[in-house]
């Protein structure tokens, strides 16, 4: 073997080597049978496929196990949840391995339930209300229902409850009050039942003869009442707290293995590239969403603002504005003033920067002057609303718990959000759909932060982990616990922990009361000041100017809390009263500095501007089909592939042989390329990886064609091997290249699943190439390499 | 064996004296595909109409006629029902393909709820605007309500949401896909039959056009650059050959479909771009060898020099078709339903390809013979490409073949095949002779 050939030999041995490194992450992820499916986010192969199950792992706090893995059935039975089996394995842990179905949120419900749900009586609430028994309930529903339990209401114990039928569920109660004498009218008392802190149902119950507890009957809604009866069967034998949950798409055994640690040394993992070739939700299962960001609304949403803004300012500069209006279509602001022409424009010129002068015509007869947005201002917007439904998607489709999430941004203010596994449809739509809630509180600042950290500490200790975590249930539980007044409200400041995950920070002490809203700020924007420290200038409509002037004006010195959705994002010093609707809020010289301001502008505008999204698109497909699908489509492409090696070992023997080795070396090659890109192979991909079959084993038949043409003339098999491969060469090329720009045209035109075809057929074009030319004339040429070698073709 | 094999070795087919039989029938077949498009209509899929689809399975026996039936109260007709797999999958495929489906119910319940809350001349406009799901913007007079009060009277309908909207007297009500109320309504009527949903496809109306159009864009714009590829790298006279063979197939496969009313989805386009691929592919590989045979036999006649080049590649034509079709029927048998259509599709794609690479690309040349001294004539400075009308690249010798910016490339390719004739080895000139000889022959029969 001369210096040459040991070096392409060397060649190929790292084309195959390189790719199966990179593809082993793919490959060992998981139990030896999961590898595969972990790749493809569990999805089945086997011939033995189990439905998908989302399983929750739990830690025994308390208790014991066997009465906890009985009492965790039969209410998830009452409830009609839908469910594998509740196991416990060997670490032991309990598993709940749910079927699909199964709503996540109930099951948390059941399973934690002992602080969530109580019964209260509120007889005492009753002498407020006038009138016939239905319609003081009635009034007291009002007050009470979707609100938090009031506090110092006491519990009542439930002895029983049971399913009466499909709506109907009836309890048996020890009221904490004393039974009235023989014959005397008893009292109407009032029963509400809370579950998750908020009062759901307001009922009358009439107590029974001492001794003999209450009975009450409960209607609910169709879907509730096995639900409600599991909770009110009394508490678990014990306490669990959540360990993990994970997606399993098997059978309910393998799920237990795939609870115990991974065989494969953790030390080896490092070693491995972090590549996978992710599946796309047509062949795993899940949610596809295309959302449209409306830009046009959002363009015209700002000059909706702007106008409301402007009428005010002018007053302020001592222009009179008769008539203020903005066109439907078009970010235009018409303004009718007996002020000068001039004067008018050099206030809009001053005011309102982002506008300039278009025209002025005549209607109805008065003079209409009309100012336009500029275009690099429309750009802004545009892209600022896209910005802002980005990060709101985000940190919601995170709050969901989807593992794995995929948010891209597409042109056009197109967003493609995809969430593989199984997935309730209307939970993503919910989280998806709406806007985030922007508040402003005060801070307590006579509130005791020692105080406050040792309720804190308390709550924890008495609290199950998982609820502790729950930002809501920990107020619940000061409130119901007497610690923390009504009108306070405890909130975090939040910060990202690992792997993406959102950990508590700082606690601030609240009002309850929400000074101002996300609507009633104008403009968010970052600046620099003389010294050159970033602040975040804010710019109110003329209400939030208004309360924010009291607002401030009573606090000076004192703290306001910036809230999104929930979270505290800041919690800047109020300087001095603020009048005018503009404020500033300086950031300090932090390292961060800058980019926090600008975070903190972009949290101010994502609850100021409602940036209009639509959903253009959805598909959601049960990780069942999916399975089939990808089951059914790994078998086909297996059969055919066989066939096809089959075809070319019989036509082409040793030649076909080696065009065998070529095209598995090709396929390898392509699978690993994927993963490098990170591309997502979907059922057109597919379509794609098929058409570069064929084009890899065209190639080799294009060139083992022109060498039997060759050996047919007499040529030795060393010339004709040379002369067959040079000569194809040609042909291989030309018609490669014409596909590729028709593949090229795809990719750039293409949307989502066209896209994904073209990046198939480029890729698998790239390596047909080098494997047909370079691999397989290696091979040839080592076969019959010496003068007398015979070629079997 | 080998005797089988040498069936496809040394054919002496004449493949371009049918070219006129050939070119009647594929004229007739793309005509009467188009005609099918426009009269018949494509049975879209909702990926290109908008729409909803949802994809059901019974755990027990259900008759599509009770499923239909069930629906009838949502005013679905019954085409919007079908049965899916066998009769024990128990399967269907509710499709509702009108994007404003039950948007006058929607407008109707809550214009109720409006006035029973405000009065009847409260709300003075109501615009529907159909996506996923439905969206209704309601203008109205007096002072202004806060969205949670709207939402507060509207509650009653399930899944709503209620947003202020930009200007003062404004409201907008959103409401989710269409699938829930498919899904409540089937709950409903098929009491104690339970059903999972296996899928779920929701497209706004938007989204669709917009997906045709990127289609047609895309397709033009391959066509267009295949064009001048060919045209760069053969000759401006092969290139038409190579598009209209490329037309050809996607209009018959197509037809097919049209004819059958298969449902054109997205995993449809992506077969039909993978027969663009296939049959591009395969034209390439034989224009490559009349380019190669052109350099070749300088004096030999066109017609007789392309039945070589066919002949000369039948073997490979066949090995390949066969191949792939052999891959193609693994997955029409084993690939399931979603992958059978696609299948299918290639399937055509193989036949129809095959057979216009043979009849339709290769004849194109000879065509583009006749047609480019008269084109020439007509277009005023077309004189690089072909100055003569006598002077193509097969009649003169190559030194004097007219040169252009096509033909550059072209001479590259001549030289390395000169380069291969070059090589001075005996058992070549044979292979001269053998291949004059041949073409001798075809040209006397032609």
């Amino acid at each position: 073997m001369d210096g040459i050939t040991r070096a392409r030999v060397l060649a190929i041995a790292a084309s195959v080597l390189i790719p199966i490194y990179v593809l082993l992450p793919t490959f060992l992820s998981g139990s030896a049978e999961d590898r595969f499916n972990d790749a493809v986010s569990g999805v089945e192969v086997g011939a033995d496929a189990g439905p998908s199950h989302l399983v929750i792992d739990l830690d025994v706090v308390s208790g014991d196990t066997d009465a906890l893995v009985a009492a965790i059935k039969g209410r998830l039975d009452r409830a009609g949840v839908s469910y594998e089996n509740v196991v416990l394995d060997d670490s032991g842990r309990l598993l709940v391995q749910l079927r699909v179905g199964a709503s996540r949120d109930d099951v948390y419900t059941l399973i934690q339930s002992k602080a969530d749900l109580g019964l209260y009586v509120g007889d005492s609430l009753l002498a407020a209300y006038q009138g016939t028994p239905e319609a003081q309930l009635e009034a007291l529903r009002a007050e009470l229902v979707g609100k938090p339990a009031p506090g110092g209401l006491p519990p009542v114990a439930v002895t029983a409850g049971e399913a009466a039928d499909a709506t109907t569920v009836r309890l048996s109660l020890d009221l904490p009050f004393t039974p009235l004498e023989e014959g005397a009218e008893p009292p109407l008392s009032h029963l509400l039942v809370v579950r998750g802190g908020v009062v759901e149902q307001v009922r009358m119950v009439q107590p029974g003869a001492e001794g003999v507890p209450a009975t009450l009957t409960v209607a609910q809604r169709d879907d509730q009442a096995g639900f409600l009866a599991a909770l009110l069967g009394g508490p678990l034998p014990g306490q669990v707290a959540l360990h993990q949950e994970k997606v399993v798409d098997s059978g309910p055994a393998k799920a237990v293995e795939e609870a115990a640690p991974s065989a494969v040394p953790a030390w080896f993992l490092k070693l491995l590239p972090n590549t996978a070739i992710n599946m796309g939700i047509d062949l795993r299962g899940g949610i596809d969403l295309t959302l449209q960001v409306e830009l046009d609304e959002a363009v015209l949403s700002q000059v909706a603002r702007d106008l409301a803004y402007v009428s005010d300012s002018a007053a302020r500069e001592g222009i009179e504005i008769t008539s203020a209006r903005r066109s439907r279509y078009e970010p235009w602001i018409l303004l009718e003033s007996p002020s000068s022409f001039e004067d008018l424009k050099t206030f809009v010129h001053t005011r309102m920067p982002s506008y300039y002068y278009l025209e002025s015509k005549q209607e109805d007869g008065h003079e209409v002057h009309v100012f336009s947005l500029k275009d690099d201002e429309v750009t802004r917007i545009e892209k600022q609303a896209v910005e802002q439904v980005l990060e709101t998607l985000r940190k919601r489709v995170d709050e969901t718990g989807v593992k794995e999430p995929s948010i891209v941004q597409k042109g056009g203010g197109k967003i493609n959000v995809q969430l593989p596994g199984e997935v309730d449809f209307q939970q993503a739509v919910d989280a998806i759909g709406t806007t985030a809630i922007l508040e402003f509180r005060m801070v307590d600042e006579a509130f005791d932060q020692a105080e406050l950290q040792r309720m804190l500490v308390e709550a924890k200790d008495s609290l199950p982990p998982g609820q502790y975590e729950d930002d809501k249930l920990v107020n619940d539980w000061l409130y119901q616990t007497g610690r923390l007044k009504e009108d306070h409200v405890v909130m975090w400041q939040y910060e990202d922990g690992p792997e993406g995950t959102r950990v508590r920070d700082y606690a601030y002490p609240l009002m309850a009361e929400v000074i101002l809203t996300g609507g009633d700020v104008n403009k968010a924007s970052t600046s620099w000041d003389q010294q050159q420290q970033p602040y975040v200038s804010l710019e109110f409509k003329p209400r939030g100017a208004n309360v924010f002037c009291r607002v401030t004006g009573e606090s000076v010195g004192k703290r306001f809390a910036i809230v999104l959705d929930g979270e505290v994002r800041s919690a800047p010093n109020i300087k001095d009263r603020i009048c005018g609707g503009r404020a500033s809020i300086t950031m300090g010289q932090s390292m961060d500095a800058m980019e926090d301001s600008q975070i903190l502008a972009l949290v101010l505008r994502t609850g100021s501007l409602n940036a209009p999204v639509s959903i253009g698109e959805v598909r959601q497909l049960g990780s069942s089909l999916g399975e089939d699908a990808i089951r059914s489509g790994l078998e086909a492409t297996f059969i055919g592939g066989l066939v096809v090696f089959l075809f070319m070992a019989v036509w082409y023997r040793t030649a076909g042989i080696i065009a065998d080795i070529a095209l598995g070396i090709n396929l390898l090659m392509v699978m690993a390329l994927l993963a490098i890109f990170g591309a997502t192979l979907t059922l057109p991909g597919f379509a794609g990886l098929a058409l570069t079959i064929g084009m890899a084993v065209d190639a080799n038949i294009i060139i083992y064609e022109r060498i039997r043409e060759e050996l047919r003339l007499g040529q030795a098999p060393r010339k004709a091997v040379d002369a067959g491969f040079e000569k194809a060469a040609v042909a291989v090329l030309d018609s490669n290249i014409t596909t590729a720009i028709a593949g090229v045209v795809l990719y750039s035109y293409g949307t989502g699943p066209i896209k994904g075809f073209a990046v198939t057929l480029l890729i698998g074009i790239a390596t047909t190439l080098f494997t047909a030319l370079f691999v397989s004339r290696t091979m040839m040429e080592l076969v019959t390499r010496s003068s007398t070698a015979r070629l079997r073709i | 064996m080998e005797w089988f094999k040498s069936l496809f070795y040394d054919t002496n087919i004449d493949f371009v004296g049918k070219r006129r039989l050939a070119g009647t029938i594929s004229t007739l077949l793309v005509i009467a595909s188009w005609v099918l498009v426009f009269t018949m209509g494509p049975n879209w899929g909702i990926d290109f109409t908008g729409g909803t689809e949802i994809h059901i399975q019974f755990k027990e026996d259900v008759q599509i006629g009770e499923v239909r039936t069930g629906l009838h109260a949502l005013g679905l007709s019954d085409d919007a029902v079908q049965q899916v797999g066998g009769d024990d999958d128990h399967e269907f495929i509710v499709r509702i393909q009108d994007a404003s489906f039950g948007a006058a119910e929607f407008q109707q319940e809550v214009k109720g709820l409006l006035d029973q809350a405000y009065g009847p001349q409260w709300a003075t406009a109501m615009h529907f605007d159909a996506e996923v799901g439905a969206r209704l913007s309601i203008e109205y007079t007096g002072p202004k309500v806060e969205a949670k009060d709207v939402r507060e009277v509207v509650k009653s309908i399930e899944g709503i949401q209620v947003k202020e909207g930009l200007d003062d007297n404004q409201v907008i009500l959103k409401l989710p896909g269409l699938s829930r109320q498919v899904e409540a309504q089937l709950h409903s009527v098929m009491q104690g039959k339970d059903f999972t949903v296996i899928a779920t496809d929701a497209v706004g109306p938007k989204v669709g056009g917009e997906l045709r159009r990127q289609g047609v864009v895309a397709v033009a714009a391959t066509l267009g650059l295949v064009l001048l590829y060919v045209a760069f790298r053969f000759d401006i006279g092969f290139a038409p050959g190579a598009i209209i063979a490329l037309f050809h197939d996607v209009s018959l496969t197509l037809g097919i479909f049209v004819l059958f009313q298969r449902e054109l989805n997205l995993p449809i386009v992506g077969a039909l771009l993978t027969i663009v691929g296939y049959s591009l592919n395969d034209t390439i590989v034989i224009y490559d060898r009349i380019r190669e045979n052109m350099a070749r036999y300088r004096r030999s006649d066109l017609p007789g020099l392309l039945n070589v080049s066919i002949n000369e590649t039948i073997s490979r034509t066949i090995a390949t078709s066969v191949t792939t079709m052999m891959a193609m029927v693994a997955f029409l048998v084993l690939g399931g339903p979603v992958i059978e259509n696609f299948a299918l599709a290639m399937m055509i794609g193989i036949v129809v390809g095959t057979y216009s690479t043979v009849f339709v690309a290769s004849p194109m040349i000879l065509v583009m013979q006749d047609v480019k001294p008269w084109l020439a004539k007509i277009v005023i400075g077309a004189g690089p490409v072909d100055s003569e009308p006598a002077a193509h690249p097969v009649a003169g010798p190559v030194e004097e073949a007219p040169r252009s910016a096509a033909g550059t490339a072209l001479a590259e390719a001549e030289a390395s095949a000169a380069e291969g004739a070059a090589d001075p080895d005996e058992g070549l000139s044979e292979s001269e002779k053998r291949r004059r000889e041949r073409a001798r022959l075809a040209k006397e029969r032609a």
